[in-house]
């Protein structure tokens, strides 16, 4: 199932991804953006940034358990990888909210970078990675002490984070430079690649082996070759591709387009465009949105 | 047409390009004009004389120079005819697609990080095109509520929905006249 967060009708459209159907439209908080999925909590996390709140979806039953109001303006989500807390970014008062992923009880706050907006986390559970919208870097947080343990400079404005399956690279994309940083997530090394305009969010394919970017002004998605290091192909989606992810069973890459109210679908082998599925009003769906059927 | 131009002469807000709200917003008119679709890209795509069709624009100046990333960029200065000016970026212009995208660098429309497109189709009919203009921008306001009279999404929105509706009329006509 994918879980598609509609801006302009304040809903999530569910996507069968065997089906390609959307099978659920459910009714959340004011300007979703964000989403997080856990298929052991059988679980999406919602943020609604005008409605200040998150909002909690039975993904079983494709019903909303509730929606919880948070003090700040929400934006970017994370499960921790033992599934037990969920992580919110506040997009105006630079700060990481932690709650119990289940209760949703208040846990801690963590200081982060400017603006921050996407946040992936290792496998390990050991680190958690901001990308500090104004503040053009990466803040690495210990999460045992829930402090800044280092900063990485990036491109102007990023945004959408990914990670490798074995969290040895991260992946960042910078808005305002069209670009694509690659760092070495042991010394911290990183290097640059140019990719389309405006671009906003990043997926590793499923075999790991290239870097599927979407970029909002060209309505089209970057293919990055891993192993060259270089921008290969642009593949034509809807109109302002934001959100973007990989159903690790098909190894499908799934893109939700904000301006034509629809979902792209695109084969991780070919690289070519196989449907596109009708969703609801300014689809954005940022973060990881697709819980695999096979583990549900 | 006065409505657009007081909307523009009350919207004297400076604008902040780098930081934006969360939510952005969208405005996307389109119009059938009875002229050849080459005729009718012809006018959208001279980015240096907006002045010729749009009602609230006095006179447009164009200049080149370095962007951000050190590319060789155009840009324009409206002047309206209410007073204040906008400073615009040229994105691409496509004659192939029939599209021109471009920016709002700086200016008197309460909007933040504004990004446009106009696109010339054929169609519907033989010997009529179609326009879209189609516009993704934030509000002003980037912190938490309340937010500020003036700096909200409907504001912007109003703004920009304003310029669209005064604009692609003029523009129909300028294309329709012989």
């Amino acid at each position: 199932m994918a879980y598609i967060t509609n801006q302009g009708d304040n809903t999530v459209s569910v996507i069968d991804t065997t089906t390609h159907q959307v099978v659920s439209t459910i009714k959340v908080g004011l300007k979703p953006v964000g989403v997080a999925v856990s298929a052991v909590n059988h679980r999406a996390y919602i943020s609604n940034v005008d409605g200040q709140s998150v909002s909690v979806i039975d993904t079983q039953k494709n019903k909303l358990i509730n929606t919880y109001p948070i003090k700040g303006s929400p934006v970017g989500l994370l499960v921790s990888p033992d599934n037990k807390t969920l992580y919110v970014a506040d997009w105006t008062e630079d700060r990481i909210y932690l709650f119990d992923a289940i209760s949703m009880k208040a846990q801690a706050e963590i200081k982060s970078g400017k603006a921050p907006a996407g946040m992936v986390m290792s496998p390990d559970g050991k680190s958690l990675y901001i990308a500090n919208r104004d503040s053009n870097d990466i803040a690495v947080i210990n999460t045992v002490t829930r402090q800044i343990s280092q900063r990485i400079p990036v491109g102007r404005h990023p945004f959408g984070l990914a990670l490798s399956r074995n969290g040895a690279e991260l992946y960042v994309v910078n808005v305002f430079s069209n670009s694509v940083s690659i760092i070495n997530t042991t010394n911290f090394k990183s290097e640059s690649i140019r990719v389309g305009e405006y671009p906003y969010c990043v997926t590793p394919s499923k075999d790991g082996l290239f870097l599927l970017v979407t970029n909002t002004q060209d309505d089209n998605v970057s293919v990055i070759e891993l192993a060259k290091k270089q921008n290969i192909a642009a593949i034509k989606v809807g109109e302002v591709p934001e959100g973007i992810s990989v159903d690790e069973q098909s190894g499908h890459i799934y893109v939700a387009n904000w301006a034509s109210n629809q979902v792209s679908v695109i084969d991780g082998q070919s690289h070519k465009l196989i449907t596109q599925i009708k969703t609801g009003d300014k689809s954005r769906a940022f973060g990881q949105f697709i819980l695999p059927s096979i583990m549900k | 047409m006065k409505n657009v131009i007081a909307l523009i002469a009350m919207a004297l807000l400076p604008l902040t390009a780098a930081a934006h709200g969360p939510s952005p917003q969208k405005v996307e008119k389109e119009i059938v004009i009875k002229a050849d679709p080459a005729k009718v890209w012809a006018l959208v795509k001279d980015f240096g004389n907006l002045q010729k069709w749009h009602p609230a624009v006095a006179s447009t100046k164009l200049e080149t120079k370095k962007d951000e990333n050190g590319d060789i960029q155009t840009y324009r200065t409206l002047t309206l005819k209410a007073g204040g000016a906008i400073y615009e970026k040229l994105r691409s212009s496509d004659d192939k697609d029939m599209q021109l995208k471009y920016e709002i660098v700086s200016g008197v429309l309460p909007v933040a990080d504004y990004n446009a497109k106009m696109t010339v189709k054929a169609g519907p009919g033989a010997g009529e095109t179609t326009v879209v203009w189609m516009a993704r921008f934030y509000r002003v306001y980037k912190l938490n509520p309340p937010i500020p009279a003036g700096q909200d999404d409907e504001s912007a929105v109003k703004a920009v929905t304003g310029v669209f509706e005064a604009g692609l009329p003029a523009l129909k006509a300028l294309a329709e006249s012989k």
